[in-house]
């Protein structure tokens, strides 16, 4: 499904405060079944950039495109809901919107809202439960009995199960310990390469941007800077400097090696096998 | 949402955002009671000028005024009917059964009209031109005298501070589940009120749970900094009375017998 913004400018409204300009003329193409990073420090628009490809945002000027429906200020309450079932949306903190007396319910909500039959979202329940890697008892049990690594993959499973064929997540392993960001990372990438699924991702963290992602969407006050490949990014310090972002652990430290040592690595290292690799093939010159 | 006045406080620096929230408080109540002393055409001019100073002086839009004026507009335009339609005497210009249009039902109306308006309007700049916890501080200080009844009134003004300190994390938080079950297909405000009312679970339940959580972890972290309700406790913020205050309650004083003269000389 082709994802495409076309001089999107959105203004965002909570209450009685306006931010205007959250987003300003931003324009982008993201292809089908790529992993894409959005990174940028706070308040750069990100959040509202996934909020535009699921019409909760609707631009004030310019269009997107998701597939062949098109979001423009006007665009009327049913095409969004169309638009809401190609791309699934996990928010931050997903877990707050559990609401069902069960999981299996819950699970089901997405589905039943965009008119699944009632057979049909139980099968789905089971067959997301266990995509998120949990066992199918837990179907019975109350949300809120649940850990919050539980929770979490009970919500992104909610999501799976609508049928999205684009995934927008929002800093979705803020809060986890390592071992669950890691299991959630993976099942994303593996969803994304087995499944076709193509993933946006929103995240702070570098490392979890230079691991899993192939391309990368750079914004800063909101506009985007740079979308393209990750690893041509992260070769780039001195505009990862201008646009505040960190470097990866790896990369820093064959940034401080090359320095030192003054012995160029043959590539860009962005995770600690890379690095190895690298380190190995110098060596042995 | 954006409907919602109260604890909504408008920044600014005019002169009503410097009185002292007693005075303010004081001044709001005492204009409640001085509106019903309106009975005449001078009166009710006195009034509607009286508001017009205030609103102006708070140095905030007029717009901010009608939106606290809207949730109650059904109320208001109910009774402007009931007294139209029912209320009898002077000139009667149209009978249709039960229901006449007099001269007194409509001269009644338009004080009623006034009294509602102007005393929305007015309570509205003080809300609006006060800190929610100026206010607190401002009521905790009036009810006082109610702790010799043995009402618990400190405990009752902490409750209070701590709900209107979280009607934005709220309004926050209920902006962000709407948007995740949106995300999820749901649809608010449309279908059978059965429907409508069916649709609004998904948001409270998430919204009671999580309400319920922070209410325990405020708790924790209250009693980890030492608040004990049965102790007396004293202010960060210093309440003060001075002269702009004593002006103002002399201009309400003034209004009072401004209105007495009128009522007495017609």
């Amino acid at each position: 499904m082709q994802i495409k913004l076309n001089h999107v400018t959105a203004d965002y409204q909570l209450g009685s405060v306006r931010s205007p300009r959250v987003l300003q003329d931003v324009s982008l193409q993201i292809a089908p079944g790529t992993f894409t990073a959005v990174v940028g420090s706070t308040g750069a628009g990100k959040s509202s950039l996934l909020k535009v490809l699921n019409g909760l945002l609707l631009p004030k000027s310019g269009w997107a495109e998701i597939g062949d429906i098109k979001i423009n200020s006007k665009t009327s309450r049913k095409s969004l809901k169309a638009v809401r079932k190609i791309v699934g949306m996990v928010f931050q903190f997903p877990e707050s919107q559990l609401f069902a007396e069960t999981v299996e319910q819950d699970i089901s909500f997405g589905p039943l809202n965009f008119g699944a039959s009632r057979e049909a979202a139980h099968d789905l329940a089971i067959k997301m439960i266990r995509r998120v890697g949990l066992d199918e008892s837990i179907l019975q049990q109350s949300p809120f009995s649940l850990s919050g690594g539980q929770k979490r993959r009970v919500a992104i499973a909610g999501v799976l199960a609508q049928g999205p064929e684009v995934l927008a997540l929002d800093e979705p392993t803020a809060g986890l310990d390592p071992s669950g960001k890691r299991e959630l990372l993976s099942l994303l990438k593996q969803w994304n390469k087995s499944k076709r699924l193509t993933v946006i991702l929103v995240t702070h963290d570098m490392e979890t941007a230079a691991r899993y992602a192939d391309d990368a969407v750079v914004m800063d006050r909101g506009k985007v800077v740079y979308h393209g490949s990750v690893r041509s990014l992260f070769a780039d310090s001195e505009k990862l400097n201008r646009w505040q972002l960190d470097v990866p652990e790896a990369r820093r430290f064959q940034l401080k090696f090359e320095a030192v040592s003054g012995i160029r690595l043959p590539n860009v290292c962005l995770t600690e096998e890379e690095l190895a690799a690298a380190l190995i093939e110098v060596g042995r010159v | 949402m954006n409907k919602l006045i109260l604890g909504r406080y408008f920044p600014g620096d005019s002169l009503i955002h410097q009185v002292d929230p007693r005075a303010k408080l004081i001044a709001g109540i005492a204009f409640i009671f001085i509106s019903f002393m309106a009975k005449n055409g001078q009166g009710l001019i006195l009034l509607w000028l009286f508001t017009f100073l205030v609103m102006s002086v708070t140095k905030i839009g007029f717009r901010a005024f009608f939106r606290g004026v809207r949730p109650l507009i059904w109320l208001i335009l109910f009774t402007l009917f009931l007294q139209i339609l029912f209320t009898a005497g002077g000139t009667i210009y149209f009978t249709w059964g039960p229901f006449k249009i007099s001269e007194f039902g409509l001269i009644n109306a338009l004080f009623i009209f006034s009294r509602f308006v102007t005393i929305i309007f007015v309570t509205t700049a003080v809300t609006l031109t006060t800190k929610p916890m100026e206010l607190t501080d401002g009521l905790n200080f009036l009810m006082r005298p109610l702790r010799f009844l043995h009402v618990p009134v400190d405990e009752l003004s902490v409750m209070l501070s701590i709900a209107l300190r979280f009607i934005p994390n709220l309004l926050d938080e209920t902006q962000r589940i709407m948007d995740a079950q949106k995300a999820r297909g749901a649809v608010f405000g449309e279908g059978s009120l059965f429907h409508q009312m069916k649709a609004l679970v998904p948001i409270f339940l998430p919204l009671f749970s999580g309400s319920l959580n922070r209410g325990e972890e405020l708790a924790n972290v209250m009693d980890v900094r030492g608040y004990r309700s049965e102790l007396p406790r004293s202010s960060f913020r210093q309440l003060n009375w001075g002269v702009k205050e004593t002006i103002c309650m002399l201009i309400m004083v003034l209004l009072i017998a401004a209105f007495a003269i009128l009522d007495l000389v017609s």
